[in-house]
C-alpha cells in the first residue's frame, strides 16, 4: 500500500481532536533526588541484586590494574574492546573481532543508579559486539556519569541535537531466561558474568 | 457462535483441563508472577506510572497517523526503507520477496508477536529460507510446532522433561534434564545461526516517532544478536506501537519490566536508530521496517480503540482464571488470554473467533491489572452483544436470557419461578453444585458450574428480617 494511503486510515474520524501538530504529554512521577553518595549506593546494590561484580576504582589506572587482575585470574588471552580504551599493559591480549574474545571491555555513557543499568553508545569503533558476544563482559563508568533514573537518560539523550547513534544498549546484569521450566540460567546468548568498575574521578 | 467452531473451542478447552503438566505449571507461574508484580506495587506510586502510561498512550493512539508519519521520515532520513502494510498479506510479501531478492537462506528472529499474528515464518520458508526462532521459548515452540502459549513467556507449558526431549531431537543425542545444560546447548546452536544468518528480523516493542528509534525490550540478548550480527535487520511492528519521543518511553519503561516478568528492568533496553553508518566497526547494512495495519485502523475511533493502548505485557493473562484453566492455545490465535480474547476477534473478524468474547469469567481481574488501563472485561461483555446482533448467538440462547429478562421484571413470575426452579434442579445437585441437566441447564453446565438453589431466596431472608408492618 502507498504511504499516503496508509497514513490516511490512521486519521481519526471527522470532529476528533486532531488539529495541527501534537505535543506530548510529559506526565512525570516526582521522586526525590538522590544525593551523591545515596546513587553510588544504590547503583552498587541494584547491579549487585542483578548478580553483577562491583568494584570501585579511584582512578582509570586503577581500574585498569583491576581489570589486569581479572584477566590474569581467569587466563584470558584474548579481549576485545574499542581501540581508545586500550592500554599497554596487556597489549599482546587485544583482540578486534569480539567473536572469539574470552572478555569484552566497554566504556558507558552512564550509569542509572535505579535500575542497575549501565549506558553504551555504539557505533565508530565502540562496538556493539564487545558487550554482547564475549562470554564475560565488563563496563568502566565513571562516577560523576551515574544518574538517578531512566528517565534522567532519556531527557538527556532527547535533548542532543544531533542524530542518536544507530544504537544505544541499556544493560542491566547478565543473559537471562526462566524459559526452561521457570528456571532462571544466565548466558542464553549474552554474556553470563558481568563486571563493573566504578570509577571515582571523570577524566 | 456456530456449532463448528464451539466444538473446536471445546475440544481445545477439554484437552488443556485433562492435561496434568499443563494444569501444574500455569497456576504456578502464575502464582509466581502475581507475587512479583506485587513487589512493583509496593515500590513504586504503581498507579501515577498507570496514569502516566495512560496518558502516553491515549495520546499517541489519538495522533497515530502524525506519528506513524514522523516515524517513518525519520527512519527514512537515517537510511532505513520502510514497507506500509495494509495487511498480513502484504507485510508477508515485501519479508519475503526480501529474502528472494538476497538469496538469503537462513534467517534468525527474535520474538515478534507480530510475525506471529501475519503468518511470516511459513511465507519465509515458502521463500527458501531457513526461519529460525531464537528467544528461547519461541525456539521450544517452534520445535514442538505450536503456537505462543503466553505472550511474555511461549513456552511456560513446557515441563524440563518435554523441553530435553525436544531440544534431544534436535541435538541428535540425549541430553540431561536440567535447564542450565539445556540453555548451553542452545546457547552454542543458536551462536552459530547468528553467526551465519542473513536476515534478522526483530520485533519492536516501540517506535520513537520523533528520532525513528526502534526499541527492543528483552532479557537474553538474542535481540541484540538478531540486530547486530546479520547483514540486513527487518523490523515487523503493528503501527500501533509507537510513542512520540524518548520521554514518553519513560513511564513504559518503568511499567512493562514489573509487569510483565516481575522484574526492576530487563537485561537490555536497546534503541537502533537507522542502520550501520560509515566507520561503525558492526551492525546491519540495511535497515528495513514494515508498519503493519492488518485491521488496526479499524479499531481507531470505535468503541474499541483503548484496546490499541495495550503495552504486551500479559499481566491479564497471569491475572485471569480461564487461561489459568485453559492455557494459551485453547484461545487458538497469535494472542492468547484476555488481550487476544478481545484483540484477534477486532483484527480477524468476529467471525473467525466467536469463541473468543465467551471465554471468559467476566470477573474483571483482566481489567484491574491492566498496564494500560484497557477496560478489557468491559470489552468482552460489548463484543458478545456484538456477536448476539451479528446473529452470533444461539437460538436457545438466546431465548433462556430473553426468558431471564422478563422473569426478573415481573415479580410474582419471578417468585414462581424461584419456587419451580428450587425442585426442578434439586435432582442434578451433586457435591454441592449442579454440573449437569437438560436443555438451557445443560446449555451453562457445558463448561460452568451452576450452583445449588438457595434455600431460601433472598426475599424470603429480606421479609423474615423486616419488622413486621413495615
Amino acid at each position: 500500500m502507498n504511504r499516503a494511503a496508509f497514513l490516511a486510515r490512521l486519521r481519526r474520524p471527522p470532529g476528533a481532536d486532531q488539529r495541527g501538530v501534537p505535543v506530548a504529554p510529559r506526565p512525570r512521577v516526582q521522586r526525590p533526588p538522590l544525593g551523591d553518595a545515596q546513587r553510588l549506593s544504590l547503583f552498587a546494590a541494584r547491579l549487585k541484586a542483578l548478580g553483577v561484580v562491583v568494584e570501585e576504582s579511584a582512578t582509570l589506572d586503577a581500574a585498569r590494574l583491576a581489570v589486569e587482575r581479572l584477566c590474569d585470574a581467569r587466563g584470558w588471552a584474548r579481549i576485545a574492546c574499542a581501540p581508545s580504551l586500550r592500554w599497554p599493559g596487556i597489549r599482546d591480549r587485544w583482540v578486534e573481532d569480539a567473536r572469539d574474545a574470552q572478555f569484552g571491555l566497554s566504556a558507558a555513557a552512564c550509569g542509572v543508579a535505579g535500575t542497575g543499568t549501565v549506558v553504551l553508545r555504539h557505533g565508530g569503533a565502540a562496538r556493539r559486539g564487545y558487550s554482547l558476544l564475549p562470554p564475560v563482559t565488563g563496563f568502566f563508568v565513571y562516577r560523576p556519569d551515574i544518574v538517578d533514573s531512566l528517565g534522567d537518560v532519556l531527557r538527556t539523550l532527547a535533548a542532543e541535537t544531533t542524530a542518536l547513534p544507530p544504537c544505544i544498549t541499556f544493560v542491566s546484569g547478565p543473559s537471562n531466561t526462566a524459559d526452561i521450566a521457570g528456571v532462571r540460567c544466565v548466558g542464553v546468548h549474552g554474556p553470563g558474568e558481568v563486571f563493573v568498575w566504578v570509577i571515582a574521578c571523570g577524566e | 457462535m456456530t456449532g463448528a467452531s464451539r466444538e473446536a473451542f471445546d475440544r481445545r478447552v477439554d484437552s488443556a483441563l485433562g492435561d496434568p503438566v499443563l494444569q501444574e505449571v500455569i497456576s504456578s507461574g502464575q502464582d509466581y508472577m502475581q507475587a512479583l508484580q506485587e513487589q512493583a506495587k509496593a515500590e513504586l506510586d504503581w498507579p501515577a506510572w498507570l496514569d502516566a502510561v495512560e496518558a502516553v498512550r491515549s495520546h499517541t493512539i489519538a495522533h497515530l497517523d502524525f506519528y506513524a508519519a514522523q516515524f517513518a521520515d525519520n527512519v527514512e532520513r537515517l537510511g532505513g526503507r520502510v514497507c506500509f502494510a495494509a495487511d498480513a498479506a502484504e507485510a508477508r510479501e515485501y519479508v519475503a520477496a526480501l529474502v528472494k531478492r538476497k538469496g538469503a537462506k537462513l534467517v534468525v528472529k527474535s520474538k515478534s508477536m507480530v510475525s506471529e499474528e501475519i503468518g511470516l515464518n511459513r511465507a519465509l520458508e515458502e521463500a527458501g529460507a531457513e526461519v529460525v526462532e531464537t528467544d528461547l521459548g519461541e525456539l521450544i515452540v517452534q520445535l514442538a510446532g505450536e503456537r505462543p502459549f503466553h505472550i511474555v513467556a511461549p513456552a511456560a507449558h513446557k515441563s524440563l522433561a518435554q523441553i530435553r526431549d525436544l531440544f534431544s531431537t534436535m541435538a541428535g543425542e540425549e541430553l540431561a534434564a536440567d535447564a542450565g545444560v539445556l540453555t548451553t546447548f542452545a546457547r552454542h546452536v543458536l551462536r552459530e545461526k547468528f553467526l551465519t544468518a542473513d536476515i534478522g528480523i526483530s520485533g519492536c516493542n516501540f517506535g520513537v516517532a520523533a528520532t525513528g528509534t526502534v526499541v527492543l525490550v528483552t532479557n537474553e540478548g538474542n535481540g541484540r544478536m538478531t540486530t547486530t550480527l546479520p547483514q540486513t535487520h527487518v523490523v515487523v511492528m503493528g503501527v500501533e506501537r509507537l510513542v512520540p519521543d524518548l520521554q514518553s518511553l519513560e513511564p513504559i519503561l518503568a511499567v512493562l519490566p514489573w509487569a510483565g516478568a516481575g522484574e526492576r528492568i530487563t537485561a537490555y533496553v536497546t534503541a537502533i536508530t537507522g542502520p550501520r553508518r560509515p566507520g561503525d566497526g558492526d551492525g546491519p547494512e540495511e535497515l528495513h521496517v514494515v508498519l503493519v495495519d492488518n485491521g488496526r485502523s479499524s479499531i481507531l475511533g470505535s468503541k474499541y480503540e483503548k484496546i490499541l493502548h495495550c503495552i504486551r505485557c500479559g499481566a491479564c493473562l497471569d491475572a485471569c482464571p480461564v487461561y489459568r484453566k485453559i492455557g494459551g492455545h485453547a484461545y487458538d490465535c497469535a494472542y492468547p488470554g484476555p488481550i487476544g480474547a478481545v484483540l484477534s476477534p477486532l483484527l480477524d473478524g468476529l467471525e473467525r473467533h466467536p469463541e473468543l468474547p465467551f471465554a471468559s469469567s467476566l470477573c474483571g481481574a483482566c481489567s484491574e491489572v491492566c498496564s494500560a488501563r484497557i477496560p478489557l472485561a468491559d470489552y468482552l461483555l460489548e463484543l458478545r452483544a456484538d456477536a448476539v446482533a451479528a446473529g452470533g448467538g444461539s437460538a436457545s440462547w438466546t431465548a433462556g436470557f430473553r426468558g431471564f429478562a422478563e422473569a426478573t421484571r415481573r415479580p410474582r413470575a419471578w417468585a414462581l419461578g424461584e419456587r419451580v426452579a428450587k425442585v426442578a434442579l434439586r435432582p442434578f445437585e451433586r457435591h454441592g453444585s449442579v454440573r449437569w441437566g437438560p436443555g438451557l441447564l445443560g446449555l451453562w453446565t457445558r463448561s460452568r458450574d451452576f450452583p445449588p438453589w438457595a434455600r431460601r431466596s433472598f426475599r424470603e431472608l429480606w421479609r423474615s428480617r423486616r419488622p413486621s408492618g413495615s
